[in-house]
Order: C-alpha cells, then structure tokens, then sequence
C-alpha cells in the first residue's frame, strides 16, 4: 500500500498545520476541522495527481482556502454527515487570544487574510505566496503590509484606530 | 512597511491561534481514507453507518487531537489511534448474525397484517446471503445499521412493493477487481441489499425498478442530474435487471468537468423466489463504475442468495 503510506505521512507531517491555517481562514475551529477533513479526503482521492503537484502541501491550502471562503457550496458530505451524526466538538473553549485574532481576521478581505495567513503560519517568502494566489508580488506585500497593519490596529489594546475594512469576501 | 517586518502583537496573536488550534480534532490518517472510501459522494451525507463510526471516533477511535506545536503534531498512529482496524461496530462479524437490531427492518410497515398463507420471513439476513469480506477483495465490508432504501430515480418512481418487505440488510463494500495492482486505490464503492418480500412483493420490485426507468429516463442522483437506462437481464436467477445511472463527469473538487464527459455506475437487481439482492455501485470517490465488474459481483450476489433461500 505505498499511497496509503505515502499519504499517511503526508497527512501527519502536514495535518496539523493545515488546520492552524483553515482556523485562521474560517475563524471557527469546528469549522475547519470540517474543511480540513474535507480537503484531505479529496487529496487521497486524487493522491496521485497530488504527489505530482510541485507542492502538494500547496494543492492543500488552495483546497482549503477555497472550501473555506466558499464552504456552503463546496463542502459536500462531510459536514452534513458529521453534524447529524453529532459533531466531534473541538475540545474546551477557545483561549481569549485566539478569538481576539480570529475576529479581527474576519474583518479583513479573504485575499489579505489568506496572504497574512500564510505569512505567518508557513513563513512563506511573498514570492511563494505570490505564486500560490496567483497575485503579483507588488499586490501581496501590499496585501500583507496592509494586513498587518490592520490586525495590528485591532489588536492593541490601546489603539483608537478604527479599521477601514471590514467583512468583506471576494 | 517591508513585507519581512514583524508585528510582535500579530506575531503572539498567531502564536495563540496554533496553541488553540491543538484543540481540535482530526481522523487519524488511515480512518481518514477509510471514511473517504465509505462515503457516499455526489453531495449526499454518509450512510448511518458511517456516521455511526464518526460518533464512535469522537470518543477515542478515529479521532486523534491536532496536536502540539511541533511540525507532526498528530499523535503518531501507533499511540492513540489504531492504525488500520476500523471500529469493531462496523466490521462484519465472521459468523452471521442472530437477531441484531440491525437485521431487522427499521421501519416495516407497522399497520401491515400477516397473510396467512405466506412462506415464513426469516428473523434476520445471515451473513452467508450478502457479498462477502473476501469478495470485497480489499477486506472492507461494512454492514449497515439499517438497510438501505429503493435506489433514486426521479419522483414519478413509486415502489408500492416496500409495503411487502420482510426483512432486509445490507452491506458496503469497496471493491477493488482481481486486475487491480496491488497498493492501487479500490475500483468502487458497492451496497448489496438482500430483501425478502411478502407475498408477490418480490415480483413487484423488479417490476417497479424497470418501471422507474421509464418514468424516469431522466432523475437525480443527490444533487446531480442522471440519466437512466435499462441494460436488460443480467440471465440470473428468476428474473434479473442491470441498470444503468450516468452523469456528468467530476472533476477533483467534485465539480462537474462540463467537457460533455460522463461517468456511469449502476444498479443490479436480481430475484430468486421471494427474495432480491440488489447491488447499487457507487464509483470510487467520483471515478467510474466498472460494468463487467458489477455484472461479475452480481452473479456472486445471486449464488449466495439462492445458496441461502
């Protein structure tokens, strides 16, 4: 069964990460277990195709970047499978940071979110990310500085700013 | 602002985020690949049995926290998950079973009466009379918690000989060809149902499947348009029919392709005596069925069946 190895180890060597990322995206952690698990189970349906992708652990966050801005239409079994069956709740609350975060990612644009996402989960040089969003550079070290700035803004607990953005999906 | 500058407040946020995300839950990988053979897909949910085994996972089987923050953060599959072994709720005993609840038929018509003059219906469906582990040739084969219900065609499809239904069962396999590589992914996705009717109900279900076909050269399957055709007799058993259920072609996100390409699975149905098995393929994930290899387990199907009524 060398796909099912292969996959096995791709799967625990990247898991983990890819939910930090469909967390970061959906701002819901219930939520991207679900995209997560969705993502994974179409990659071992195409494992082939995957292992030939330049990076596979790519094909998986644009997966998971899509099934999360577009989970209503995209997702098709799995949450309606695992919320009838009961949903395996993540465990304990959330902490106070991670909701601060996670609300305030919300607020951004789904591009400049992806962007930061990917910046400061996988440290992705910008030409990376670049690449995998199919932007020009110029337009994602905007993206990013801009981001940060805003999260930066929201995060503080003594700024007066107000952000300019607000929820707004592409 | 230099796109390599660092916020330390962003960067904390994003630390917090990885350390809360260790809350979450994920399948380990090889019940990862386990649900995804089990699934039905095509936008409809599980069957009742699979989501039985996601329960079951949640409390300690399939299911394995999301780690720490270290790069393999699942628990290796050695110390919390078991690597292969599904959940013992979903195996196929190697005996057949007694009187399970899951033999009996869970909503047989309550207000029906016995006829006096019927053959006995039998308590349950033994194991003996449904494709087998070993004909699965992958070694899964998962027994429903329920039998399943009359295949989807379109709503003109009536199937008035449900009220004639004795006791049913059925089994998921995924199936993988005696040509298949060793270590290639399975063929297909295939329930068996083995259904023992009253009176002429036997009769009447072929006869309403071929019907459906009529009624519905054109119907549904989850959320996707199909199209139906009546391939004829199979030549088993009493009375036989092969159906064929094509749609348009997915593409790896399970969109359809809209190349004109298209992908067919199928429906066989055969009768012995007051009995039918009725195999329904599903396709692996969203790839084709494969005609001979459904014709091949549908000819097993009828032996066991007329082996065991």
């Amino acid at each position: 069964m060398r796909d099912a190895d292969s996959f096995d180890e791709f799967y625990r060597d990247t898991s983990a990460r890819m939910l930090r990322y469909g967390y970061a995206l959906t701002g819901d952690l219930a939520e991207a277990q679900d995209v997560v698990q969705e993502a994974y189970t179409r990659a071992w349906r195409h494992w082939r195709k995957v292992t030939a992708h330049p990076t596979p652990e790519g094909w998986l966050r644009l997966t998971v970047s899509r099934l999360s801005t577009d989970r209503w239409r995209r997702l098709s079994g799995w949450r309606a499978a695992v919320r009838r069956a009961g949903p395996p709740e993540p465990v304990g609350p959330p902490s106070e940071d991670a909701v601060l975060l996670t609300a305030a990612l919300r607020r951004l644009p789904a591009p400049m979110r992806q962007a930061v996402a990917l910046h400061y989960l996988f440290d992705l040089p910008v030409a990376d990310i670049a690449a995998e969003l199919d932007a020009p550079v110029g337009t994602v070290t905007s993206r990013l500085s801009r981001g940060r700035a805003e999260l930066a803004a929201i995060l503080a607990p003594s700024s007066t700013r107000k952000p300019e953005v607000t929820d707004v999906e592409h | 602002m230099s796109n390599t500058e660092s916020d330390p407040a962003v960067e904390r946020a994003f630390s917090a985020l990885s350390t809360d995300a260790e809350r979450g839950l994920l399948l380990s990988g090889p019940e990862l690949r386990r649900q995804s053979g089990n699934r039905r897909n095509r936008g409809m949910a599980v069957t009742a049995g699979t989501a039985a085994v996601l329960v079951a996972g949640a409390i300690g089987v399939g299911f394995a926290l999301a780690g720490n923050n270290q790069k393999t953060a699942l628990p290796p599959v050695t110390s919390a998950s078991p690597t292969v072994a599904p959940s013992p709720s979903v195996t196929l005993p190697s005996s057949p079973p007694t009187s399970s609840p899951s033999s009996t038929p869970p909503s047989s018509p309550p207000s029906s009466t016995p006829t006096t003059n019927a053959p006995s219906i039998p308590k349950s469906i033994p194991a003996r009379a449904l494709l087998t582990k070993a004909e699965s040739r992958t070694g899964e084969l998962t027994r429903q918690d329920e039998a399943r219900g009359v295949p989807e065609f379109c709503s003109k499809a009536k199937f008035p000989s449900a009220g004639q239904k004795g006791v049913a069962a059925s089994v998921m396999l995924i199936y993988r060809s005696a040509s298949a590589p060793e270590g290639s992914i399975p063929d297909d996705v295939v329930y068996d149902t083995v259904t023992v009717f009253r009176g002429e109900g036997a009769q009447d279900y072929l006869t309403e499947l071929r019907r459906a076909v009529q009624l519905c050269p054109e119907g549904k399957i989850g959320d996707l348009d199909a199209q139906f055709d009546n391939l004829g007799s199979l030549g088993l058993g009493d009375e036989s029919v092969l159906i064929e259920r094509s749609y348009a072609a997915l593409d790896g996100e399970g969109e359809p392709m809209n190349n004109g390409s298209r992908t067919a699975t199928y429906i066989a149905a055969v009768r012995v005596g007051d009995a039918v098995t009725l195999l329904e393929s599903q396709g692996y994930e969203n790839l084709a069925s494969d005609r001979g290899e459904i014709e091949k387990l549908a000819k097993i199907a009828a032996e066991h069946l007329a082996d065991w009524r």
